[in-house]
């Protein structure tokens, strides 16, 4: 099953939008960045089920919260990058 | 202890705010490091702090940056402004935190407004100071000597008028009277967690209503491939390790004085200050420096015709009564109030100080023989 990282420039817009996300029930966990999948090196991600991708991604939009790019793994190895 | 030195730092701190302090302390990790429970936990802890600053003070939580301190935040601001040989207008009761960077700087510095409790003389003082080649207007919300509330709304439409950036400087006024970023339109307000915000010593909040130049440079877990600091809020200002016990300490006392309201808790420290400058004005050897309670808060300053005020506060201090003496860090206040040769003995009052206590430091001076 693929989980969704959704990729943010700090630990406090990832934290931000965690706050938000969880207002609208939908489960995230706060994770570092795969370093060399974020822009500059670090950064902090929100890990995501697949089945919640989509619905997280609208819900930020339409709070105005920022993520950088999303990308989905398999096996938290690989990652590819993503459109939503 | 019968404490009046809230203007230092109000203590004892509240239950919930040692408590808070000591859980992050056995489970909170660095802020914004890593990724695990104790990790989470800090990043948690500090976003629910800049939620509930951001809240109270009107400003998004991004814009929230923390501080260790209110000097800590003035000279970001300052140093993020203010060039040498620029002008800078400042009110006349700035605190050292305002002027020892100004100075080191070596910007052109004009006062404005150094008539004790008169607003609209200040209003005028500053229309006629700010001119199209100032860079900065830095302004203390509310004197941390004498407890002169400021015009800063004022003031603040007198600067967007000419766009010209305002710093305020609310580290009497904050948890106190109603802080607005938003309504103030300021580039920066700077404040201190351990005062009217109930928090403990080490924390702080510079509320940021533009990008500021980065202080310090270090790691703040973002972008680190970039030789230089991320430019955005609230990173650019926050290289190093934060002090995340701290800030679930204050994140308590923004909880306080929430439950209380800044209303209430001006309208209980108005009482008990008027309730002591009443009483002690009756006294013909003390010079009491009340401007009543609409232009006044937080702090009242006197001096004693027969007694120094040092010598004053150390008999006080030995009755446990704790005041503050001397210049309390703003010589250009008492040289705004004509106290420069005196300093002053401050008594100060917080959102917990009582009408007993007040009486007991009113019949501490009716009980003193002056030689």
């Amino acid at each position: 099953m693929y989980q969704y990282y959704f990729i943010f420039r700090s630990v406090t817009s990832a934290q931000h939008s965690l706050f938000v996300l969880r207002d609208y029930g939908i489960a995230a966990v706060l994770v570092p960045a795969p370093a060399a999948q974020s822009f500059g090196g670090c950064g902090f991600a929100l890990r995501i089920k697949a089945a919640d991708a989509y619905s997280a991604a609208a819900k930020l939009r339409q709070s105005m919260l920022v993520f950088q790019r999303v990308l989905r793994s398999v096996d938290g190895a690989r990652f590819e990058e993503v459109a939503l | 202890m019968i404490y009046f030195d809230h203007a230092a730092t109000t203590m004892p701190k509240q239950p919930e705010v040692i408590a808070a302090v000591q859980k992050a302390m056995e489970n909170a990790g660095s802020l914004g490091r890593s990724g695990h429970s104790a990790a989470r936990l800090a990043a948690e802890t500090a976003f629910q702090c800049r939620l509930l600053a951001g809240e109270m003070f009107d400003i998004p939580p991004e814009q929230v940056a923390f501080t260790f301190n209110t000097t800590h935040g003035l000279n970001i601001a300052i140093k993020s402004l203010v060039e040498p040989g620029d002008r800078v207008v400042v009110s006349g009761f700035e605190h050292n935190a305002v002027m020892r960077p100004l100075y080191a700087i070596g910007a052109d510095v004009k006062v404005a407004g150094q008539v004790l409790f008169e607003p609209e003389e200040t209003i005028l003082a500053f229309r006629r100071a700010i001119k199209a080649d100032t860079k900065a207007v830095i302004c203390t919300h509310v004197s941390n000597v004498f407890g002169y509330i400021l015009p800063i709304e004022e003031i603040a439409s007198i600067c967007s008028e000419r766009e010209v950036p305002l710093i305020v400087d609310a580290a009497q006024s904050a948890g106190i009277l109603p802080v607005s970023v938003k309504k103030l339109r300021a580039a920066f307000v700077a404040m201190p967690g351990h005062k009217g915000l109930y928090g403990p010593q080490g924390t702080g909040l510079l509320l940021c209503g533009r990008i500021p130049r980065p202080l310090l440079e270090g790691g703040t877990g973002s972008i680190s491939l970039s030789r230089d600091m991320p430019p955005f809020l609230p990173d650019i200002a926050e290289a190093g390790t934060q002090n995340v016990h701290g800030i679930a300490g204050l994140s308590e006392g923004l909880k306080i004085v929430k439950k209380l309201s800044t209303a209430g808790i001006a309208a209980h420290e108005r009482d008990v200050l008027g309730h002591i400058a009443s009483a002690l004005s009756q006294d013909e050897r003390l010079c009491v420096y009340y401007g009543g309670k609409e232009k006044q808060i937080g702090a009242l300053s006197l001096t004693c015709t027969d007694l120094s005020c040092e010598v004053l506060a150390e008999r006080m201090a030995v009755k446990d009564i704790a005041v503050r003496s001397g210049y309390h860090c703003a010589p250009l206040a008492h040289k705004s109030a004509g106290t420069l040769d005196t300093g002053t003995l401050r008594i100060s009052v917080s959102a917990f100080s009582t009408q007993e206590e007040a009486e007991h430091l009113i019949s501490f001076f009716s009980s003193i023989k002056l030689p």
